[in-house]
């Protein structure tokens, strides 16, 4: 039983008006202007990402990692290329790889996407989210050698802190991946739920791409439009993200207005030998080559010394069961999938300070020959850098590069740009010469 | 005062064109709060502090 519901006096007076429906027109007005609005400020996000662009090489943005609409406008130029990494990428130098070819002097400059404490298992889902963008596009990729030491996944506080929504979106719900990658990384990624407790979409693509059942699959197909729509107001708001990035006042002009213009390289190892004199004064409170400051700060009272090898049995535990590989491989082959041209550097180990505290050279090798193995078996081209573990000047701690590294990774960076490829990667004599810098072994390119 | 000017907000609103607008605008403000509400955490990850340097 209920109470009689009196007539609306707009009942009576629109029946047969064709206003019945005093509300139909209004909201439909409503969403047209919200349409029009998110248009024009789509627009204005992409004229703004154009012409910007190029001030993202000198002053790096912020999160530039989670930000895929800069990622993909870096990738349509030509003369950009893409520096992904971890903390070693975005910690500043005065001879950092931005500095070092701010100006494009040899015809390009690197975009440094970089994140601190960000591992392969987080490169691995920003390159997958540009999708066929990627293809024929070179790719840098920096890896830690200690990474692979360790045995354990990455912590959840620095995945969560680095995890993008947009760039997890567009894997899950990725047209351009094997079902095959797309489940690797689903169970990986189910590894942080954290992550995906706000979206309730993406846990469960990511549930059923895991799953190897038919049923699994069946219900991805089925959830797969309605992630494509989740993915488009994703981009929207990514956009929107980037254009607050952009409208920074201190973000500098275009570099390339005031660059002189192309010109032959400088003399790369003068300019090795340069930074590594000035290194000198600012890494002698101690014998490993460490920054004086970093020293002070991690190793107040010097390292534990342990005994030569001591540690080495459980090195090589961790070395062979850490997760790192697993991720770096379906990197690779997210890469290949997408048509990338991908280059390898890795920042070696400090192997000076890795003696001091029981592991050997015969451990540190397993790790460079495994990288090797890997990058071999996905035809890509690697440079390890294993002939510094003994370099004082080229790391400023444990993983991350000084001035010295930074001129030897971005003289590698240059030549890939320019199609060198093999020993052509490397600062140093020419082949089969004699010179203080012996040749690593990078493999050769596909 | 009152009285006149509540009069004249009745007069005004009773007309369906200044309805129509009202409402455009009431539903208009309801999908901007819906966007303001659910699209700025998306970019919002939890801080954490970085130990590797």
């Amino acid at each position: 039983m209920g109470h009689p519901v009196p007539d609306h006096p707009d009942r009576g007076a629109a029946a047969g008006s064709g206003a019945s429906t005093p509300h139909l027109l209004p909201a439909a007005a409503a969403v047209l202007l919200l349409a029009l609005a998110v248009t024009a400020g789509y627009r204005t996000a992409r004229r703004a990402e154009r012409r910007l662009m190029h001030a993202v090489t000198t002053a790096p943005v912020s999160d530039l990692a989670q930000r895929r609409a800069l990622q993909l406008e870096a990738c349509r130029r030509h003369d950009l290329l893409l520096v992904y990494g971890s903390s070693e990428v975005v910690i500043e130098d005065p001879r950092h790889v931005s500095i070092l070819l701010r100006d494009y002097p040899t015809g390009f400059a690197p975009v440094a996407i970089g994140q601190k404490a960000g591992r392969c298992v987080l490169h691995v889902q920003h390159l997958a989210a540009l999708g066929r963008a990627l293809r024929g596009k070179k790719v840098v990729v920096s890896l830690t050698a200690t990474n692979f030491f360790e045995g354990n996944s990455m912590p959840a506080d620095p995945y969560a802190g680095n995890f993008s929504r947009v760039s997890a979106n567009e894997l899950a719900f990725s047209t351009d991946l094997s079902a095959g990658v797309k489940q690797a990384l689903a169970r990986r990624m189910l590894g942080y739920p954290k992550t995906l407790e706000d979206d309730p979409l993406l846990a469960f693509a990511l549930r059923q791409l895991a799953d190897d059942s038919l049923k699994a699959r069946a219900l991805y197909y089925a959830a797969l439009p309605l992630g494509r729509l989740q993915v488009r107001l994703l981009r929207l708001q990514d956009h929107w993200g980037a254009l607050g990035c952009l409208h920074d006042p201190n973000l500098p002009p275009d570099p390339r207005a005031a660059a002189p213009g192309p010109r032959p390289p400088g003399n790369w190892l003068a300019l090795a030998a340069r930074a590594e004199r000035e290194y000198r004064g600012r890494s002698d409170n101690n014998p490993f080559g460490f920054d004086n400051d970093l020293w002070r700060i991690r190793f107040p009272f010097g390292p534990h010394a342990n005994p030569p090898g001591v540690r080495d049995a459980n090195v090589r535990q961790s070395l062979a069961q850490a997760p790192e590989w697993d991720d770096l491989d379906t990197l690779l082959r997210v890469l290949h999938e997408l048509g990338a041209d991908p280059l390898l550097l890795v920042t070696p180990v400090k192997g000076t300070f890795f003696d001091r505290i029981g592991i050997s050279a015969d451990a540190r090798r397993v790790c460079y020959d495994r990288l090797r193995a890997l990058a071999r078996e996905h035809g890509v081209p690697l440079v390890d850098f294993d002939d510094h573990d003994q370099d004082r000047a080229f790391l400023v701690d444990n993983s991350h590069l000084s001035s010295k590294g930074w001129v030897y990774y971005t003289y590698a960076m240059d030549a890939f740009f320019h199609g060198r490829r093999g020993r052509d990667l490397l600062l140093g004599p020419t082949p089969g010469g004699e010179g203080d810098y012996p040749a690593a072994e990078p493999v050769t390119s596909r | 005062v009152i009285a006149n000017w509540y009069a004249t907000l009745l007069t005004v609103a009773a007309n369906p064109w200044v309805r129509a607008v009202g409402l455009t605008l009431y539903y208009l403000a309801i999908l901007a709060g819906l966007v303001f509400l659910y699209g700025k955490r998306h970019f919002q990850t939890p801080p954490f502090v970085y130990q590797g340097f």
